[in-house]
């Protein structure tokens, strides 16, 4: 009768009508039983019967599927090893006593599970603590949230927001490498993510084109808080794409090429297909005056990525550099059919002009 | 022992972050002690979990949630009318960040749902954006399905109903509900196509013994159809003198 799309299309409406048509329970599971199945620290049989509440209980289903989406950001928390939740709670018609049922007053034989607990956890506190001192040092929840925080300030452009954040972070004990990466990102006022396709062109390197270096270093892009950034990323690592690319941009917007090519062929083993990784490859090398390696390099990434008109302006460049000029025109002249600022086009026409007036 | 001796001595043995498995005994001292109303708790409880807090309100609603949870402490701690305050209701059971998760996802939700308008679903939205008339096409046909759905959901085992709604109605990735449910990633797919299935073959048997599965199968078609608003109003006529005579004399322009 229909497709499986269609089919699960018209169920959902039909599902959502029929809900919202039902008579709602009387009684909820509480929080922390919800809290407990989330995290899957419930018995098999606890399991099951909240199972069967859900199904008819739109209200605790949507508060699970919450929590559980919740988690699904990555943000989730670690599980409970010691079950401590037998017989507890009060008593739920169509659940094992030891579910609980919400709302629930409390009463004084709730006090006396609580202190109960408090007992009962005393001993295994004693082993644990430094254990887990340790692990939530540098890791754990509070770190993944302030990356996550951050990292979208970052992607905002809310720089300053950003650094405050991680430095509130750091405040509290809170260190990581990746916190590290975006706080140099933050510095330079670029995020990693973008700044090979930003600022991925040699003349972004103060290369100009039809000859070398022409500009004064520092009108070039990207060059504010680079000290800083730099001592943010020196000692880590680097095992993180991100924080390679970052790191590599960082060291040739420097002209520290070796320490480039090192980070750009660690990204490479990380992330061997992407165009960006070849492109700053391809960058180090060129700077490094490797330009085979550097055409190498720009092929790949214009192979990888058609689209990407820094790869095509590095490689006709090159070429020049080799002396392949015919080759370079043809590039020259392929990139003046496509979108361009204008003044990039202005610059490639008159370079193309000097080309072709140089000929013999 | 003094509140305070007692915290700080607790807090010099653990990490001041969100609770692991040895901190229960630290969760379960601050509730009651935040209960009680000290003063000390309240600000090791600022400290310690309102960034938590505000995290997990801010994924939920933005910076609109944010705002509602500044006062979370307090919020935990205030009687509620005929209830007691809610942080009489952490028991122990588990750590006090994944209850206060739960909590303040809860929190958010409820207030969303009752304070504003609650967002429409696509579906909610489809309709919303159909004129009157052809709104009214579609009730003889959700008055005849609507119990049918019902009888064959019902049918389902309750693993079954909750799996298809968190899927279909939530949007739960796979893998949470696979997780959750203590099932293999792998079954989720097939077992998502076995339960629609199912719910087809009930709807259809369950409109079989009312006499009506040429007419339900008209109108799952119906319900259907997108885009094509005569064909869904000529079909919604027919079908409502059909199905329900009485409504379709009255409903129908």
């Amino acid at each position: 009768m229909h497709g499986s799309l269609s089919d699960e299309r018209l169920l959902k409406r039909l599902l959502h009508e029929a809900e919202a048509s039902a008579a709602p329970p009387l009684d909820h599971a509480d929080e922390e039983t919800i809290a407990l199945f989330a995290a899957g620290e419930l018995s098999t049989a606890q399991r099951d019967a909240v199972v069967a509440h859900l199904a008819d209980c739109q209200e605790c289903r949507l508060l699970t599927a919450h929590v559980l989406q919740d988690q699904a950001a990555g943000l989730g928390y670690p599980r409970q090893t010691e079950a401590v939740v037998e017989g507890q709670g009060a008593k739920h018609a169509e659940m094992p006593a030891e579910v609980g049922v919400r709302p629930a007053s409390r009463s004084p034989a709730l006090s006396s599970v609580r202190w109960r607990t408090i007992l009962t956890t005393a001993a295994g506190l004693l082993a644990i603590v430094t254990l887990s001192s340790l692990y939530w040092a540098n890791s754990g929840p509070r770190e993944a949230i302030a990356y996550r925080e951050a990292r979208n300030k970052l992607e905002q452009g809310e720089f300053a927001d950003a650094r405050a954040l991680i430095a509130a972070a750091e405040k509290d004990g809170v260190h990581s490498d990746r916190l590290n990466s975006l706080d140099a990102q933050a510095l330079r006022g670029i995020p990693a993510a973008i700044s090979l396709e930003r600022a991925g062109r040699l003349s972004d390197f103060s290369y100009e084109l039809g000859g070398v270096v022409a500009r004064d270093p520092d009108s070039l892009p990207y060059r504010g808080g680079m000290a800083a950034a730099e001592a943010r990323l020196a000692d880590v690592p680097g095992i993180e794409l991100e924080l390679l690319l970052n790191r590599g941009h960082l060291r040739l917007t420097q002209g520290n090429t070796d320490a480039a090519i090192k980070d750009f062929a660690a990204a490479e083993k990380a992330a061997p297909e992407s165009p960006l990784v070849h492109l700053g490859k391809g960058l180090a090398a060129f700077m490094h005056e490797d330009f085979a390696d550097a055409e190498q390099d720009f092929r790949r990434a214009r192979e990888l990525d058609p689209s990407n008109i820094s790869a095509a302006i590095n490689l006709a460049m090159t070429l020049e550099e080799r002396g392949q000029d015919q080759a370079a025109m043809l590039l020259w002249r392929e990139l003046l059919q496509r979108e361009l600022p204008s003044s990039e086009r202005e610059r490639i026409h008159a370079h193309v002009r000097e080309l072709e007036e140089a000929k013999p | 022992m003094p509140w305070n001796k007692l915290m700080e001595r607790l807090q010099t043995s653990t990490s001041n972050s969100p609770s692991s498995d040895g901190d229960l005994l630290l969760d379960v001292t601050l509730a009651q002690a935040l209960q009680l109303g000290n003063s000390r708790a309240a600000e090791v409880f600022e400290n310690k979990y309102l960034p938590l807090v505000r995290a997990t309100a801010f994924r939920m609603g933005g910076e609109r949630a944010v705002d509602l949870v500044q006062n979370f402490a307090a919020e935990l701690v205030l009687p509620r009318q005929t209830k007691p305050p809610r942080i009489a209701a952490y028991q122990g059971r588990t750590i006090l960040a994944n209850w206060l998760r739960v909590v303040v996802i809860h929190f958010c939700t409820s207030h969303f749902r009752h304070k504003e308008a609650e967002p429409m679903t696509a579906e909610q939205a489809d309709e919303h954006e159909l004129p009157s008339g052809q709104r009214a096409d579609f009730a003889p046909c959700q008055e005849l399905v609507r119990p049918l759905i019902q009888e064959s959901a019902g049918q389902l085992a309750a693993e079954d109903r909750v799996l298809i709604k968190w899927l279909l109605l939530d949007e739960v990735p796979q893998h949470q509900v696979a997780a959750s449910l203590g099932i293999h990633t792998g079954n989720i797919t097939r077992r998502r196509q076995r339960i629609t299935s199912q719910i087809w073959r009930g709807v259809l048997q369950a409109a079989g013994k009312r006499g009506q599965e040429r007419n339900a199968h008209d109108c799952l078609e119906l319900i259907l159809t997108d885009g094509d608003h005569s064909l869904k109003q000529d079909l919604g006529t027919v079908l409502a003198q059909v199905i329900c005579p009485e409504s379709a004399n009255q409903g129908v322009p």
